[in-house]
């Protein structure tokens, strides 16, 4: 994953994430999840997107922070990865932001396990850090099997 | 056009396909000679177009296919090394394939040729020969000096390299030099023959899929519509509406249409092929076809044509003893070899069974052993299942020779590959009294109607094909309700004993069992082999749904089948009752005691024979009824039929018999008047004394049914499901609904007390709640 380039960028908690553009991002609101029963518990369930049923990906759970406690204020991030559509399950999205190579740096070692294992990089942004998620294993490191 | 030329031309265009793919391929190989993977790729291309050709009895296509893969495998497991004399060899193998094909598209026949020289040429270096005087010299072609010089020229500087180019070139040349005989008079039609094969237009699935979504899309915008225009006066408005809405409809019909066809197009072929094999082997083989109706998506129907003629070659071929060993075994000397096709769990099932010899899997195993591929320790460890899978391993065969037919070990290989390709899976169950290979294929986009429940606060959708009733249980005095039968809640349904799965608790939504004094919803369903109870909150309705995958994430969770989008745009997601049933415990515990055998009697497993009535009606033929229900049979001409009220009755007799014309309460039955010099079969039924007569069109004979047989349809109107009785689907009528429908209702008859008991809180199946 390029170090540099357009960032699609949200929080969670007080974290601020960003995904690469390139992957095709798109993002929604508002949508009515149907939860799955039996499910691994980072999959908040499906919703439906012009025809198309997407893969929400509950971010707090995958990244293994406390749930959301100040209401279902939720918005997701879509990506499409191997043909199927996910999103990602974010509390608030921010904007588009461009960075540079001159800001990053690798991933601080005193993050949580869990998501370090998610991240790529950190941009040093003016007035904050932008974690850079790698997508692919936001998915793959799922582990399918809960029971 | 016919159905066969239809297929052809499905043919030629695959082969133009396979022709355009060699290409591509064989210039790859030159520059990486060493890519077993794309000699797998150009292995498999010529075993596909001789496996189609043989389907055709193309004759010549099939013998250089033949030599031309032979030496491919050697390649392929290692024993010969690419050199350029095997890559001109091959690439003239390749050309001489496609104006094969060409002459086959021209003419709609294989034209005469002699193909002798490039064989024997294949053949010389499959067993490790080198320089073979070129075919270009021998006496099989006509002079053609210019070709034969162009292609002595490597032979004779064998050591200078040839650039790529070059041998592209110099082989291309090749055919030239072989006689094809093209009459003259075929010429004239060629340019009409060609435009018929370039006729269809190749969609690709994904741009099917793309409108199939868009289509969705519609469909949820004009209900949307729909719900203003109730509200709105506008006149003009909901016109406009009302147009889009037909619009819309006809459009999702036309689409799904675009997708689905009846297996029968593939399995037409079939027995032609079965012919050809069992006449080549010697062997008498016996083809049977049920379900070809079975409709599947088109790009499945084209992903498993393949696969279903290597899986009947091995049959005929492998599977089914010659006559004599037949005979010996006690075997009838015919062999069958039965397809079977079906829907089950949403998945299109096809069964291809023979009753010959079954899979040696001791030889088997001993071939595993002898590649190297396991150690003998190891080998006395492994299950029957773990020894099947070594067939799908590539190269894998027992044959020590290698016929025309198979025995190259590419079959199975290429069947799961394909299989696999389009989301299914393979089964395979031997025995020495036959194998029977189950392909199960998904659905991706078809329709499939099925039953929403609803449990806690979302619906889910039961495919309605797993569905056999669904009721309203109400706890009474003295009728006792779910019970506990070695640590599984059963419920008594008619007597019979129905274990139970509580819906809410098997998604671990809650925790709690309903109290066993609630009424109950029960969706009663069968799956993998047993019947049972799911107890939901509520059953919604029945409707079709376009079954949409679940995604990777669920694979670790197989109790869905699928999703859908719901009218309102939310996603539900589809049950696998079987998995439902494998992961309750329900089958475990009862294959675990004597629960099983209790069971089975109470389901009605005995192995006692009923005498039935076979007759047809006019739209829906093989209907039987229980001989018992059966007074007499009468012809009755329809001049002797009065008319009172809107009844239909005939002096029977000193009584008067009412005339009840089954085809107005049979579901799929096509109704028809009477007209005056008929003469019509009548079924007479005795009810409470008095005479019914029901109207068929045909009465044939009377068959035993098993009363174990199993049900494969679900209920509809009229007909209780469907039995098979000697390979044909009859369907059973269900004499006191008939009897309801008719305005004769039995429940002011007290024999029927009893049943009236249950019907009560039937939902029937056609009802469909909105």
């Amino acid at each position: 994953m390029s170090r540099s380039g357009s960032y699609a960028t949200f929080y969670i908690g007080n974290l601020f994430f960003g995904i690469p553009i390139a992957i095709g991002v798109e993002v929604t609101k508002g949508q009515e999840v149907t939860p799955v029963p039996l499910g691994p518990k980072e999959v908040a369930g499906f919703f439906n997107l012009r025809g198309h049923i997407v893969t929400a990906i509950d971010m707090r759970v995958r990244l293994g922070l406390p749930a959301n406690t100040e209401g279902p204020d939720v918005v997701s991030i879509f990506f499409q990865d191997q043909d199927a559509l996910f999103a990602l399950m974010v509390d608030r999205v921010g904007d588009f932001t461009q960075v540079t190579e001159a800001t990053f740096e690798e991933t601080p070692s005193n993050l949580d396990s869990n998501a370090r294992e998610l991240i790529v990089g950190v941009h040093k942004l003016a007035d904050k850090l932008l974690l850079i998620l790698d997508t692919q294993k936001i998915v793959s490191g799922i582990n399918l099997v809960q029971h | 056009m016919d159905n066969n030329d239809q297929i052809l031309d499905e043919f030629l265009l695959e082969a133009q396909e396979i022709f355009d793919q060699l290409d591509l391929d064989f210039v790859a190989l030159e520059q990486n000679p060493d890519d077993k993977k794309l000699v797998g790729n150009i292995f498999r291309a010529m075993h596909t177009l001789k496996g189609s050709s043989g389907f055709f009895a193309f004759h010549r296509l099939e013998k250089v296919a033949h030599a031309g893969e032979s030496l491919l495998s050697k390649i392929r497991d290692g024993a010969l090394a690419l050199n350029e004399e095997i890559t001109d060899a091959l690439l003239g193998t390749s050309d001489r394939l496609r104006e094969i094909v060409a002459n086959i598209q021209k003419q709609r026949i294989e034209s005469a040729g002699d193909d002798t020289a490039l064989i024997e040429w294949l053949k010389f270096l499959t067993d490790g020969g080198k320089d073979f005087p070129r075919p270009g010299k021998d006496g099989n072609s006509p002079p053609a000096q210019l070709a034969a010089a162009v292609i002595e020229q490597p032979l004779n500087e064998p050591i200078e390299p040839i650039e790529p180019s070059m041998l592209a070139q110099e082989t291309r040349s090749l055919p030239i030099a072989d006689p094809i005989e093209v009459p003259e008079v075929k010429d004239a039609a060629e340019p009409e023959r060609s435009t018929e094969v370039a006729a269809p237009i190749k969609v690709s699935v994904e741009l099917l899929d793309k409108l199939m979504n868009l289509v969705s899309e519609m469909v949820l915008a004009r209900n949307r519509l729909l719900s203003f225009a109730r509200t709105s006066g506008d006149l003009a408005f909901n016109n406009t509406v009302r147009r889009i809405d037909t619009v819309t409809l006809e459009l999702q019909e036309r689409m799904m249409k675009t997708r689905m066809q009846p297996i029968s197009q593939v399995w037409t072929k079939f027995p032609r092929l079965v012919r050809d094999i069992a006449q080549d082997t010697g062997k008498k083989v016996d083809l049977i076809q049920i379900g070809a109706e079975t409709e599947l998506d088109r790009t499945l129907l084209e992903g498993i044509r393949d696969p279903l003629v290597h899986i009947i070659r091995n049959s005929v071929d492998h599977g089914i003893e010659s006559p004599e060993e037949r005979a010996a075994k006690g075997k009838p000397e015919q062999g069958t070899v039965k397809l079977r096709s079906f829907h089950e769990n949403g998945m299109v099932v096809i069964e291809i069974a023979d009753d010959g010899a079954g899979i040696n899997l001791p030889l088997v195993a001993k071939t595993a052993v002898a590649k190297g591929l396991v150690t003998a320790e190891r080998v006395a460890k492994l299950t029957e299942r773990e020894i099947i899978d070594f067939i799908y391993l590539p190269g894998f065969s027992t044959k020590d020779q290698i016929t025309n037919l198979s025995g190259r070990g590419v079959g199975m290989d290429v069947v799961r590959t394909n299989i696999q390709e389009i989301g299914g899976n393979v089964d395979i169950a031997t025995s020495s009294q036959g194998t029977r290979l189950r392909l199960s294929i998904p659905l991706t986009l078809a329709i499939m109607p099925a039953v929403f429940v609803r449990c806690k606060e979302y619906s889910y959708a039961i495919p309605q094909v797993n569905v056999f009733e669904m009721l309203r249980y109400e706890p009474k005095e003295g009728v006792p309700g779910v019970e506990d039968f070695y640590g599984v809640s059963v419920f008594r349904l008619r007597d019979k004993l129905i274990p139970l799965v509580f819906l809410n608790h098997e998604l671990k939504l809650d925790d709690q069992l309903p109290p066993v004094d609630q009424p109950l919803n029960i969706v009663i369903v069968q799956a993998a082999g047993i019947r049972f109870g799911i107890v939901v909150d509520e059953v919604l309705y029945m409707q079709e749904v376009v079954v949409k995958s679940v995604g990777p994430l669920l694979k670790g969770t197989p109790v869905y089948s699928g999703s859908t989008i719901l009218g309102d745009g939310r996603v539900a997601l589809i049950f696998d009752i079987a998995a439902i049933a494998v992961r309750s415990g329900i089958i475990a515990k009862l294959a675990d005691n004597q629960f099983e055998q209790d069971i089975a009697a109470a389901i009605g497993a005995n192995t006692d024979e009923q005498q039935m009535l076979l007759f047809d009606l006019l739209g829906i033929e093989r209907i039987v009824m229980p001989l018992d229900a059966v007074d007499r049979l009468e012809m009755i001409a329809a001049s002797r039929i009065d008319r009172r009220g809107n009844e239909a009755v005939v002096l029977y007799g000193n009584k008067i018999m009412k005339l009840i014309p089954l085809t107005h309460y049979v579901e799929g039955a096509t109704h028809k008047s009477l007209y005056g010099d008929e003469t019509v079969p009548v079924i007479v039924h005795y009810h409470k004394g008095q005479p019914i007569g029901f109207i068929v069109k045909k009465v044939h004979n009377i068959v035993n049914v098993p009363t174990q047989a199993v049900m494969i349809t679900q209920p509809q109107r009229g007909i209780m499901g469907s039995v098979i009785v000697n390979d044909s689907v009859m369907s059973i009528l269900n004499v006191q609904e008939i009897l309801s429908l008719s305005g004769m209702g039995h429940f002011d008859d007290p024999a029927f007390a009893h049943d009236a008991e249950d019907i009560r809180g039937v939902i029937s199946m056609d009802q469909e709640i909105k």
